[in-house]
């Protein structure tokens, strides 16, 4: 498809048979590719795979302690980096910028709900439903200090460049809550249960920032209220699929007799 | 922005030009060559070379093997033959994109002294005509009212030093206190001592040097803890149809444009060659780790869908 002069030229296409294989670089050898690749799917056996080194862990956690002063703006990334140490210019690491520091809050607080299992599993016993709105009230909790920034944050994970990232966090943290309350379902629910927790999580953050409520009762109202939507629409539509199904049966059903009648 | 106006083209370049062109442009000097189509264990000398740090004698010029000792002094001659119509050059080239580039590059950098905060000490490398050391420094005093901050540029070419020195006349570091032009290789960098640096930035020159290896390790041994190695470089573009149009362009098109424009085409030759034999994105990153710095997530930005790439580290 690219046979071009040029391309094949560049690319080296034709290798003379001396040279076998090429030396693959000495940073993506085998044993980096088993400690650091990411994973598509879940593992009992391997460490999850942290993105931050502990340097950069040491400057983003120290960064956001500046967050309610600053907010999220490079500013409190500058204070981050002298606060543990480094340079005022160590921030131009950070790809991203005041977004790195976003994504660092979310991945933290997502990892930190695993944390909890023990505890929840206990207190809300087996109902799905209690587990599921305290894995959320846990996760709300973590924005109360930072929630007068938070609309900055929402302002920055909108812009168009971050959007997949933003949504691909928002994503693993409803995946995480479905997978922390054991739910092990394999069908297309496995779909509808993580969009509509998504849905109601992101929705309750948003409520969240507007919120002036003492200890932030009307969110948690909130939360309730659009948990609650969302159970009667999953037994609503879990209804109206067993109703289509028996309907649908019965017809084929009667059709058939119909026909072997004559 | 006192050396902008110097940057776009004003009639007396194209006069320059022409009398350039009408000089050469029949008779045209071939410094490297053509390039040798069938040296197609290229890339697998790339490989070692990097694995191994250059035991081998030779390295590549281009599509050209050539000995190490030779190609410092090749490149030094492309630059010199280059340097009076780099910036015209650049601007034909790149469609005057490499401006935006470099901009985005000092603002993602965003240099300064900040409240509470020393003055930086920047070491330009490669930067010959200044065109990163004079964006910083006016980003610098102008984002953050930064007068003390300093850039240190070196270069081996001392044609593009001059280039750089006549320029910075013209602006308001005319009187040479905040930026010094020095000649220094990057593998080395004899007159920079040990951590004293906070930025280490090279925007286009990476690909040009002898032994990339040895230059990261001279970056890392100059930066303070915390510092950050920045870089500029052409890179590999990721979409495939645009790759081909892009390879298609720059193998065919630039060479010419080099022939008529500056009357040197060997020198762009060898330019869009150095940027065919430059690593991935990727395999840069891993350089830059195995130097001994820390990259944050993939530890490069793609511009321009690749064509250009951003890569930082930091010394810890």
């Amino acid at each position: 498809m690219y046979l071009t002069s040029a391309t094949i030229f560049v690319h080296n296409f034709k290798m003379p048979s001396s040279v076998i294989v090429r030396r693959m670089p000495a940073h993506l050898s085998k044993a980096t590719f088993c400690r650091l690749r990411r994973r598509s799917y879940h593992s009992y056996d391997h460490l999850p795979y942290n993105p931050y080194t502990p340097s950069q862990e040491k400057i983003l956690s120290s960064a956001l302690k500046h967050v309610p002063e600053y907010g999220f703006v490079k500013q409190s990334l500058v204070q981050g980096c002298r606060d543990a140490g480094y340079l005022d210019t160590t921030h131009a690491v950070f790809q991203d910028g005041v977004f790195d520091l976003v994504k660092f809050h979310l991945y933290t607080e997502r990892n930190k709900l695993a944390a909890l299992k023990q505890q929840i599993d206990e207190e809300e016993g087996k109902s799905i439903g209690k587990r599921i709105r305290r894995y959320c009230t846990e996760r709300l909790k973590a924005n109360e200090p930072i929630i007068s920034k938070w609309t900055e944050a929402i302002a920055i994970m909108g812009l168009p460049q971050n959007i997949p990232q933003s949504l691909e966090e928002l994503a693993k943290l409803s995946d995480e809550i479905w997978f922390l309350v054991d739910n092990k379902t394999s069908d297309f629910d496995w779909y509808t249960k993580r969009a509509s927790l998504a849905a109601v999580y992101s929705s309750t953050e948003l409520y969240m920032t507007q919120d002036n409520s003492p200890r932030f009762e009307k969110t948690y109202k909130f939360l309730d209220r659009r948990l609650a939507v969302v159970q009667n629409a999953g037994s609503s539509i879990s209804n109206m699929a067993s109703w289509a199904s028996f309907t649908c049966f019965a017809s084929i059903n009667l059709l058939q007799s119909q026909f072997s009648r004559g | 922005m006192a050396f902008l106006p110097r940057q776009a083209l004003r009639p007396s370049h194209f006069l320059r030009l022409r009398q350039v062109v009408h000089r050469r442009v029949f008779n045209v000097r071939y410094l490297s060559g053509s390039a040798p189509l069938g040296n197609s264990n290229a890339e697998s000398k790339v490989g070692k070379e990097q694995g191994t740090q250059a035991t081998s004698k030779t390295t590549h010029f281009g599509f050209k093997d050539v000995p190490e000792y030779e190609k410092e002094e090749l490149v030094r001659e492309v630059f010199s033959s280059v340097a009076k119509s780099y910036d015209v050059m650049n601007d034909v080239m790149s469609f005057g994109v490499h401006r935006l580039w470099k901009d985005h590059f000092v603002a993602k950098l965003d240099p300064g002294r900040r409240p509470g905060g020393e003055p930086l000490s920047i070491l330009d490398v490669a930067g010959g005509t200044g065109d990163i050391a004079f964006r910083m420094l006016d980003w610098a005093s102008d984002i953050h009212n930064d007068h003390q901050s300093k850039v240190l540029v070196v270069d081996i070419n001392d044609d593009m030093l001059k280039e750089g020195h006549k320029r910075s006349l013209t602006t308001r570091y005319a009187d040479g206190s905040r930026i010094e032009f020095k000649v220094q290789n990057a593998e080395f960098l004899d007159a920079v001592p040990d951590n004293s640096q906070d930025l280490y930035t090279v925007a286009f020159g990476i690909r040009n040097f002898t032994n990339i290896p040895a230059a990261l390790r001279a970056a890392h041994r100059i930066l303070k803890p915390g510092g950050v190695f920045a870089c500029l470089e052409f890179s590999k573009v990721n979409v495939g149809i645009l790759d081909m149009i892009y390879q298609q362009y720059s193998f065919n098109i630039i060479p010419l444009m080099g022939q008529l424009v500056a009357a040197d085409r060997d020198s762009y030759q060898y330019l869009v060659e150095s940027i065919a034999r430059f690593p991935s994105q990727k395999e840069f990153a891993g350089m830059i780790k195995d130097a001994g710095f820390e990259i944050s997530g993939d530890g490069y930005e793609d511009l321009t869908f690749g064509v250009a790439a951003i890569h930082t580290g930091v010394k810890v």
